[in-house]
Order: structure tokens, then sequence, then C-alpha cells
């Protein structure tokens, strides 16, 4: 019976005025982060190559100190910010939040998280429990990507806690990217690797102040080639892939060397990691 | 060497032509931009935010007078403003070369770097006079794509020396198989197996050489930058029997290039505002230079423009003694929206790098469908950023250039050095 008018001494009395305070900081708050999540894009999708990037990496630590700032603003008119008080309350909330929302809050320190580590920034082509894309959004509790099949997925940023975070492009507009080619194996190496650095060399959306690369595996069912290069821009990849891999099968075919084609694959050679899978034995 | 004297230096003086020429002759890393005044490019940089916040061309606003003035008739423009006459920069090149070092143990090769519309080929063809080389012709393009060593390997045994191959952009093709004949070229030439000569080469096809067939260590040449008074020196040159044309700027009522009567005097005019905007505008090209120049100047409207307009002057163009014409601050260029597609980019970045490409060829080029093609270069040519010449080739147009690279290098493609 004592607890109930201790727990009522933690607030302070809120006249109209404090009120009207508490309203102001969580609108001007909620209108500034409004704002920044809506202009930082808007400006940076005009703009192309790392400014880009670093615009909309912006985003996500913009808006924390948003909310920070609010709350040490809005905190000392709710309750007197003594040790005492403070620590009352928080043990409060998370007793709640541990109970009712373990989750909820689980993806929300998550996201504090992920504001300071950085494991994904929008613009940046992220795989998270095998769904691909680029990040549009980093929210409070979720990331948003958007796959090249255009399809929006929201991921918990809970994953960060045990899914492995695959970051293609890291916060630059710098991103690999591994056309793939299945030839019989004979065939003249030589000329094949260097048709192939041709054909990266003559590609239009090729990146030049990257390195080219040809690299080549023999395999019990063939040869396989992949040319790893880097495209203008990170959001070309698919573009860049595909004219690599036609113009780079007729390079090959124009050797003599004859293409395998395997019956079946999974997934685009391009979207598997660097692990190139073999073609199934018939 | 001819006596010709070179028209841009000044005159009525006993100095060094080496010292007083416009035209002289650096390695590409010795390449050293116009600077520009702070305050024009504060106005450049809140230009280009302005069109970038709003998705178009802010248009400036001009000034009143300037609004009245008219544009002149071709045939003025063609007296006031004739071509560039590329002989003494040729001259120049002659003096640069000798003063190069030669070896001995094999025919030194040497190139001529020039970007687009700074006539690097005009160069070479009035130093092949000079000096009476031979010009060797560049491939077709099916030899570049079939890799016909037979073209090399006519050069390999009945070349003169010196020889000259003015556009080596002309030798090579951005296909998979369009790098190997430009290759084997630049080996038997860089091997001494052609005896001593000259490479001409656009500044966007060196660009893209150097990073497809490394050629460290040679020796390379371009036109140094045009600053204010250099272009002052090369604008001031008029034909005979034009005097006393005073280029008023249209802004200020400053003479930009003096009385045009003393070409020399041009120089204590060189460091005009307008002129070091312009050149850094143009990045120190001359040729660019010399378009916006064209473009800029103007007339007052009088009984005489209609006249003009409509069947030129009855003297062949010639300028009434004391004329005044006057010269727009505004550079009016194409510029690309900040939303430019990335195709119409492909398109321009593969003209640029070939110096010019048909229609027919770029659908060999780039991975666009050929009705693509034509409808892109239909919609550049109506926004004044391509332009057709004789030859079919679709080229960007000068006064595009500027803002077609600062787009191409804003998105990340491979630019040329300058």
């Amino acid at each position: 019976m004592e607890d109930t008018p201790n727990l009522a001494r933690l607030f302070n009395t809120l006249d109209r005025g404090a009120v009207f305070e508490l309203i102001l900081i969580a609108a001007t708050a909620f209108a500034l982060a409004i704002a920044e999540q809506r202009a930082l894009p808007w400006i940076a999708n005009r703009l192309h190559g790392r400014y880009r990037h670093y615009l909309l990496a912006a985003v996500p630590p913009l808006r924390l100190a948003i909310v920070v700032v609010a709350l040490t603003l809005m905190i000392p008119i709710l309750i007197e910010p003594s040790l005492r008080n403070m620590a009352t309350l928080l043990g409060a909330i998370g007793l709640a939040l541990g109970f009712a929302l373990k989750d909820y809050a689980s993806s929300l320190i998550a996201g504090v998280v992920s504001a300071f580590e950085q494991p994904y920034r929008p613009g940046d082509w992220i795989r998270i429990d095998g769904h691909y894309g680029e990040v549009v959004h980093v929210g409070l509790r979720t990331v948003d990507i958007v796959t090249a099949d255009d399809d929006r997925i929201s991921i918990p940023h809970l994953k960060l806690w045990d899914s492995p975070v695959v970051n293609a492009n890291n916060g630059s507009p710098i991103l690999q990217c591994n056309a793939v080619l299945h030839v019989h194996p004979e065939h003249d190496g030589r000329r094949a690797r260097a048709a192939l650095e041709d054909v990266a060399l003559t590609s239009p959306y090729l990146q030049f102040d990257a390195p080219v690369q040809v690299l080549s595996e023999e395999h019990e069912w063939g040869s396989l080639y992949r040319i790893r290069a880097y495209p203008l821009d990170p959001r070309q990849q698919f573009r860049f892939i595909t004219d690599l891999t036609v113009r780079g099968r007729d390079a090959l075919r124009r050797l003599g060397a004859r293409p395998l084609m395997p019956t079946s694959s999974p997934q685009p050679p391009a979207l598997r990691d660097g692990v190139v899978q073999p073609p199934p034995k018939e | 060497m001819n006596d010709a004297k070179p028209t841009c230096m000044r005159t009525g003086e006993n100095a060094d032509p080496q010292e007083t020429s416009c035209w002289q002759l650096v390695a590409p890393e010795d390449y050293r931009l116009p600077a520009d005044s702070q305050p024009a490019a504060l106005q450049r940089r809140w230009k280009a935010l302005t069109r970038l916040l709003r998705g178009r061309d802010a248009r400036a606003q001009r000034a009143r007078d300037e609004a009245k003035l008219s544009r002149l008739p071709h045939v003025r423009l063609a007296h006031l403003a004739p071509p560039i006459d590329w002989a003494p920069a040729a001259e120049a090149f002659a003096r640069a070369l000798a003063a190069q070092p030669t070896t001995d143990d094999r025919p030194t090769v040497r190139f001529l770097v020039g970007q687009p519309h700074a006539g690097h080929a005009a160069i070479l063809a009035h130093w092949e006079r000079m000096v009476g080389a031979q010009t060797l012709s560049p491939p077709t393009e099916a030899q570049i794509l079939s890799a016909d060593s037979r073209w090399i390997d006519e050069y390999c045994v009945g070349v003169g020396s010196p020889w000259v191959m003015p556009t080596l952009e002309r030798c090579f093709l951005r296909h998979a198989n369009g790098l190997d004949l430009v290759r084997g070229f630049l080996q038997a030439a860089m091997s001494g197996a052609l005896g001593e000569g000259v490479i001409g080469c656009d500044s966007w096809a060196w660009a893209y050489l150097q990073r497809v067939w490394p050629l460290p260590g040679v020796q390379a040449l371009t036109l140094q930058a045009f600053d204010g008074p250099a272009l002052a020196q090369l604008l001031s040159r008029l034909p005979a029997g034009h005097r006393q044309v005073r280029f008023v700027s249209a802004k200020s009522g400053d003479a930009l290039l003096g009385d045009t009567e003393d070409a020399g005097s041009a120089h204590d005019h060189g460091s005009s505002p307008e002129l070091r905007r312009l050149a850094a505008h143009c990045r120190g090209n001359p040729g660019i230079a010399w378009h916006h120049w064209r473009r800029q100047l103007r007339a007052e409207p009088g009984p005489d423009s209609a006249e003009e307009t409509d069947g030129g002057r009855a003297d062949g163009g010639s300028a009434p003694a004391g004329e005044v014409v006057w010269v727009a601050a505004e550079f009016v260029a194409p510029t690309l929206p900040s939303e430019t597609g990335e195709d119409e980019l492909f398109v321009l970045h593969a003209v640029l790098l070939h110096d010019g490409l048909s229609a027919a060829l770029m659908t060999e080029l780039l991975p666009l469908s050929p009705a693509r093609i034509q409808s892109l270069l239909l919609r550049l040519a109506s926004s004044g950023l391509v332009e057709q010449a004789s030859d079919l080739r679709w080229r960007v147009a000068p006064l595009a250039y500027p803002s077609v690279r600062d787009a191409l290098r804003s998105r990340a493609f491979l630019v040329d050095g300058f």
C-alpha cells in the first residue's frame, strides 16, 4: 500500500504548461524525424556514387539523435531525474518489456546497435536469411529491403543477434559482380581468359577504378570461368551480369569453346555468395 | 618550318615566339586548368545545386539590355569569329617535338593528345604538310572487328618515315572484338617496326586505351589549357579589312579584347573576368571556347539587323568602322537534367570515347536495341546535346560538352584527364 504513493511521487505534477511542452517536443521530434527521413533520401536519389550512399547512411543515426534529444528533453518534465527515480522507472519499463514485448524490445535495441555498428545502411545491398536486396529504409524495429523482383521485405533487427548479415558493398558505391560461364574443357584457356577480360573492359557498365579479374576452375564436368568486375552503380549489377554473360558466351563461342548448359540451377550464379554450384550430374 | 607568323602571337614586338604564343604544348600530366574567380565558381555551383533540386535547368536571369540585343547572322559571325587557324599550333607542336629528347636505340613514337573539338587531327594535318610526313589511314570498322592484321602488316613494310596517324580513336571500337587491332598497331609502333612517327589521339580514347593497353612512359603532348589572356590572344584574330571592332561586355560595358586593330593589346585585357570565366567553363579547351564565343556575340538591334539576318551584308559581312559588338555574359548551353537516364549517358559516353559514332555502329557497342538508340539520339539532338555530322557520325555538341563531361564524371564514368 505504501508503494503506490511512492510510485506516484516519482512523476512530477503535470500542469497545463508541462503537457503543452511535452506535446510540443513530441510533435517537433516527430516532424523532424519524418522530414529527415523524406528529405535526405529525396536529395540522395538525385545524387550518384558515394554522395548518395553517404547521405542515405546518415538517415538512421540522425533519426536516433532526434529521438535521444527528444527523450532527454521530455524525461525531466515527467520525473525528477534523480538516480533513484531513474532506476525505478527504467526497472519498471524493463520488466514490462522483458515479459510482454521481448522480441519487440530486442528489435528496438538491435536497431540502436545497428545505428552504431552499421552492418547495413540505406543504399547497401545485403542478404539476410536468404533474402537479397537493396536497403531502402532502416527503421527503429526493422530494416526494409527491395529485392531484384521488386518485393519489399521487412526484416526485424533482432536477426542481427543470430543471423549472418552479408553486405555486398558495405556503404560504398563499389559492388563486385560475378558472371559465371561454363564451357567444355577442350579449348584454349589463355585465349579464353583474354577474350573474357576484353568482354569486361568493353562493357558500358564497367567501373574502371576497380580491378577486372577472370578466374578459371576445372571441374570434372568441365571448365568454369568467372568474370569479376564492378559496375558503375550497385543498382546496375543485374544488368551488368547479364551483359557480361551474354557477350562472354559469344566470345567463348567464337573461340570454339563449346558451352555447357547446366540442366537446372536453383539460383542465378551471381546470387550465390560467390559459391558456384556445379551442374548436377546426370 | 614555314615562315607564316602565328596569328595569335603578340605583334609589334621582337619577342621569342615560343614565349609569346598562346599555343603551348605540355605533357598531359602538366595540364593546368584555368583558375576561375571565386564568385564565378560559387555562382556555377549554385546553378548546379538549383538544377539538382529543381530537376531542370534553372534559367539564368538576363540583364535587360542584354535581352534587347540580337544575335548575329552567320555571315557576320564567320567574319567576326572565323574558325581557329591550327597552323600556329602545328608550329608550336613541331617546336615541342624538337625540344623532346630522342633515343638512339629505336625510332621514337610520340603522341599528341587532344580534347574534343580542340583540333588535334587538324594540328597533325598541318604538321604533316610542314615536315612531309606520310599519313596512315585508320582501318575500316570491318577490319577492326575482324582484327585484320594485314592493315598493320601493310604499314610495317611500306611506310615512310616520319609517319603520322592523326586519329587513333578511329582504330578501335569498344567491342569485345574491337581492341586487338589497336593493340597490335601500338605494339608495332612502340617496338619501332613502323619507324619514327606521331600518333594523334582524342583525350577520351586516350583515357580508355590507357586502361586496356597501358602505355607507361610514352612521350605524349597536349595543348596547354587556354586561360583568360591566352583566350584573348586567340579571339583577337580578325581577317584583313576588319578594323576597329570593339568586343564589349554586355554586362559591364568593358572592352574584352581591346581594339582589334592592335591585336597585341588583347594581352592587356586578358584578365577580364568574362574571359577568365569562359576559360574556366571550357576547362581551357580553345575549340569549345570558340564555339561559346560565337554564341555570345550580339549586336544592337537596328535598321540593318533585319537586312543582315535575311540576306547577309552586301559587302560580305564587313563590320562598319568603329563598330561595337556586344558579348553576352551568360553561357547559353544545353545542360543535362539531373534525372537523365542511364541509357542516355551510355550513348553520350560511347560517342565521346570514339569521337563520334554512327547509329548503326552504336547498336554493336551498346546493350540497347536499334529502335531505342534512334529514339535516344533524337531526344538528345532535340535537347542540343548531340549533333550529326556530314559523315553521319553523332558527336556531342560543342556547347554541351562541359555539362556532358560533368554529368558523366558525377556518375563515375571514365572521363578524360583534362
